[in-house]
């Protein structure tokens, strides 16, 4: 697979830039564009990255390894984040978690072999209010229980 | 220049100073881990809180007294980092007051928390800062009781360096270090919380020529040499400072060693030379030099065979030898590897004693050793010394065509090399062996001292004093660190416990102690010899001779170059500012 | 000063001075102690096994082939007699990060005070039951990593002993 963005891309890329004081500031959004578009943020894809903003290879390392939500390993075609922060553990988020986790067979920030789910134990999304929360992939699920979302996955299988 | 107040001592300080940086230039040490005289300020370790007030104004503008004339100085409410807080007049700081105290006290825990208690085997251990400070700036006890986070160990950086994630404490040194020094932006903090390490790219390694300097910088034992690793505890060793004979530069070095043997190479920060920082040729290169294939005593060629004799023998056979030989016979070899004194003395005994024209020395130029920072592109250490001394001003040195063909048509016969070893001029090499005489000082066995007739066993660079001019002319004096049979325990050599209370019948002090000798002492008797009538009894004489000879040198002292940290030719008597170092245990950067 | 005065002689009463009763007391005590159970220990045929607070020969607790050492030198650093010498190397595997390639007491230098056994981050080094201790030599009384390993199991008494009184 060549690690390119298209034309149009580039110029969002572009766009981005002149937004910022410093065209550095342009790292994240390029990153998660990266991330859109070929699932993960593998080594090449940093160093492609990199090289399109000018900076270090060492630098982009940092910033996408500081934030849990750019993947550093594949992950699932169905994103599955558990809340357990204080709101969704008090409603039993953190049982959720591990039902979940059981009834999928892998742990936090795994992925089933067969690349459909990955899982995530994810702190607060901000959706306190529907506790307990679970988010598959950008949608989010509120005030849940274990058989709708078992439910929810075998659907999605 | 404004004034500040720390501690209630007043201290002038310079504008736009930081606090820690007018406190550190007026001797008061304010505990820090992340910031570093010559790096830029990152703050983030925050163990340089401090109380920092201003006094009370009134409304006009005019300072506020109490009865005593006193300034009333109001404090701000948090606590500020020293290390960034830029000083403004009549600031007041605290660094010791309840408040600060307490912070320091809690930062130091904070940091202690993840930190492994494996100062045992850790080879920072006796020169570690945060050992230092959880002695002097902790509670002496954490009250951390879950388990302690456990990171990457023992991961390879580079060539050199060696990265234990666990004792990291996340200062940031290292990475401001090659990104600002070294210019090579490879490190980075990956993860955060309490997950955060130092990483690399993938593929990408700490290579630059001053990587190491992050082992020396590093406030912990995080970074370790790849080299030394466990060799030593510091304590069993004894630092003597020297001064680097590895390029031109001259940078300032300790000299680690242990058994009378060196382990380990170290900057010494010197502001006109090398600031904090050495580079890792410097530092690995010599040490095998200076422990490895030594001449171990003076040998004399019989029967087409060198064997070892003693001093006297040795001395009185070249004296017959050389006295066999026209003066302009003699080819006389100069080095740029020895001191301005073993020249001196050398180029003395040629001109004024045997009254040869013949002194001339070889050129070591390599340019794919310079760069920008220290390494310059002259592998010899005291080529401007040499010249300064020879009053010779060609830059290329000897002649090798012309000198090749006098020896094959006979006109020189005789060769009297000083510290040389042709390393680079291989071509030349085979010449030995059509001369009739090859007197060589060398202090380890090579191609040359094969094909000499007599090797005087020469002191290293360790355990030699002496002075040497670097590339930008400044003269350094360096002392020994090592014991030879010569200057056996030499005044005020820094000992290690094991030296101080050693018996003879102690395997550790058993080592070999080498029977070599300066140049210059062996000149001298070759040149009483030839009715010079010479009496320098120590190198100190040697020197104060030349300063009243050589013009460039005139007003130094072995003294006022320990003291200004090396003079620069011509300004002997007036010497540049002195620029305070600390570099006792407890203040150092 | 008098020195005919007090003594000894006049001290003694006139049976005392006669010496014979007093002979026969001495010989009466002897003959007495024919009959007493015998307390002398024969000792080369007949060994002392001390306790465990008795601080013998300093000796390297092995574990299988390990020994406990890291070589991290505080016992030859608090040694008051310089009889340790350790040098360390780099192990393989990671648990144990290094090893003393090197350990030597000199047991001519050694006063058995314990201070090495205290300072043991590792409790590696410790005081064994072992007193006779004879060498031929200067060079023989040094003695190196393998003559100073003993097998864990052999040192119970002494780790007991430690883990209650220190």
């Amino acid at each position: 697979m060549e690690i390119r963005f298209s034309e149009a891309e580039l110029k969002e890329i572009e766009q981005h830039k002149s937004k910022y004081p410093n065209p550095k500031s342009a790292l994240m959004p390029v990153l998660w564009m990266a991330q859109n578009k070929w699932g993960w943020l593998s080594n090449e894809v940093m160093q492609y990255v990199a090289d399109l903003l000018n900076l270090t290879y060492a630098h982009v390392l940092g910033v996408a390894t500081f934030y849990t939500m750019y993947f550093k390993k594949p992950m699932g075609k169905y994103h599955v984040q558990v809340c357990t922060n204080v709101s969704c553990m008090l409603h039993k988020g953190d049982e959720m978690f591990e039902q979940v986790s059981n009834k999928l067979g892998i742990g936090h920030n795994e992925r089933t072999s067969d690349g459909l789910f990955s899982l995530e134990e994810v702190e607060c999304m901000g959706a306190c209010g529907g506790a307990p929360m679970v988010a598959i992939n950008e949608d989010f699920y509120e005030k849940t229980n274990i058989s709708f979302v078992s439910k929810m996955l075998d659907e999605l299988k | 220049m404004p004034n500040i107040y720390i501690d209630g001592k007043k201290v002038e300080a310079k504008d736009g100073q930081t606090i820690i940086e007018a406190a550190f230039q007026n001797g008061i040490n304010i505990p820090h881990f992340c910031w570093h005289p010559e790096l830029s300020v990152s703050g983030n370790c925050r163990m340089c809180l401090v109380e920092v007030g201003m006094p009370k104004k009134f409304a006009d503008g005019s300072i506020e007294r109490d009865e005593n004339g006193h300034f009333v100085v109001g404090y701000f409410p948090k606590l500020q980092i020293a290390c960034s807080t830029q000083i403004s007049d009549n600031m007041h700081v605290k660094t010791v007051s309840e408040n600060a105290v307490k912070a320091q006290e809690s930062v130091s825990e904070f940091i202690l928390i993840n930190h492994p208690l494996d100062c045992p085997i850790c080879d920072e251990a006796g020169q570690c800062k945060l050992q230092e400070y959880a002695f002097n700036h902790s509670r002496g006890e954490s009250r951390f009781e879950e388990t302690k986070n456990h990171n990457v160990k023992r991961v390879s950086w580079g060539p050199n360096v060696i990265f234990d994630g666990e004792r990291c404490i996340t200062c940031s040194r290292c990475i401001r270090f090659s990104n600002e020094v070294a210019n090579q932006e490879v490190l980075t903090f990956a993860q955060r919380g309490d997950k955060v390490t130092i990483q690399l790219f993938e593929g990408t390694q700490l290579d630059n020529p001053y990587s190491m300097n992050v082992i020396d910088i590093c406030p912990v034992g995080a970074l370790t040499s790849k080299d030394f690793r466990f060799k030593s505890r510091v304590w069993d060793m004894s630092f003597n400072e020297s001064i680097c004979n590895s390029c031109g530069k001259g940078c300032n070095i300790k000299v680690g060693v242990r058994n009378n043997e060196v382990l380990r190479i170290e900057p010494r920060p010197n502001h006109y030379v090398n600031n904090h920082w050495m580079c890792d040729y410097g530092r690995l290169n010599p040490i095998d030099k200076i422990n490895e294939k030594r001449v171990l005593s003076p040998m004399v060629k019989v029967n087409g065979k060198l064997s070892d004799t003693t001093w006297d023998n040795a001395i009185s056979t070249a004296i017959e030898k050389l006295k066999k030989f026209k003066p302009s016979e003699v080819m006389f070899v100069g080095s740029a590897f020895a001191t301005n004194e073993d020249n001196y003395l050398y180029s003395k005994f040629v001109k004024t004693v045997f009254k040869s024209h013949n002194l001339d020395s070889f050129v070591y130029i390599n340019e794919s050793f310079a760069d920008k920072k220290l390494r310059v592109s002259d592998k010899t250490p005291n080529s401007t010394g040499m010249k300064e001394i020879y009053g010779n001003t060609n830059t290329h040195g000897v002649e090798i065509s012309l000198l090749k063909e006098k020896i094959d048509h006979h006109n020189i016969k005789a060769i009297y090399i000083i510290d040389d070893n042709f390393a680079s001029k291989t071509d030349f090499i085979p010449y030995l062996d059509k001369l009739e005489l090859v007197i060589v000082h060398s202090s380890n066995h090579n191609a040359v001292t094969d094909r000499a007739h007599i090797v005087f066993a020469l002191s290293n660079f360790a355990e030699n004093e002496g002075t040497i001019t670097n590339i930008n002319k400044r003269v350094q004096h360096f002392a020994p660190a090592l014991t030879t049979k010569e200057n056996l325990r030499f005044m005020g050599m820094k000992m290690s416990r094991l030296d101080k209370f050693g018996a003879n019948n102690d395997r550790w002090t058993n080592h070999d102690t080498r029977d070599t000798k300066a140049i210059w002492s062996v000149i001298q008797k070759i040149a009483n010899s030839f009715n010079a009538n010479w009496s320098f009894s120590s190198v100190k004489d040697v020197f104060e001779d030349l300063t009243h000879h050589i013009e460039s040198f005139k007003g130094m002292t072995y003294n006022s170059l320990k003291e200004y940290q090396g003079l620069v030719l011509g300004k002997g008597t007036n010497p540049d500012k002195k620029v305070k170092n600390y570099e006792s245990h407890y203040m150092k950067p | 000063m008098n020195i005919t005065k007090n003594t000894e002689a006049e001290r003694l009463n006139f049976w005392e001075r006669m010496y014979l009763p007093e002979i026969a007391r001495g010989l009466g005590l002897t003959f007495r102690q024919m009959f007493k159970p015998s307390f002398v220990r024969q000792y080369p045929e007949e060994k002392w096994e001390p306790t465990g607070s008795y601080r013998g020969r300093p000796v390297l607790v092995a574990e299988g082939n390990d020994e406990r050492c890291v070589a991290c030198g505080l016992c030859a650093r608090v040694c008051p007699a310089l009889a340790i010498q350790v040098q360390a190397s780099e192990t393989l595997d990671l648990s144990k990060e290094r090893f003393p390639v090197l350990f030597e007491i000199n047991m001519l230098r050694c006063i058995y005070c314990g201070f090495c056994e205290e300072v043991c981050p590792e409790e590696a080094i410790i005081m064994s039951k072992d007193y006779e201790l004879v060498f031929k030599s200067q060079k023989e009384a040094i003695l190196g990593k393998e003559q100073l390993r003993v097998p864990v199991e052999q040192l119970q008494d002494r780790l007991e002993f430690l883990r209650q009184y220190r």
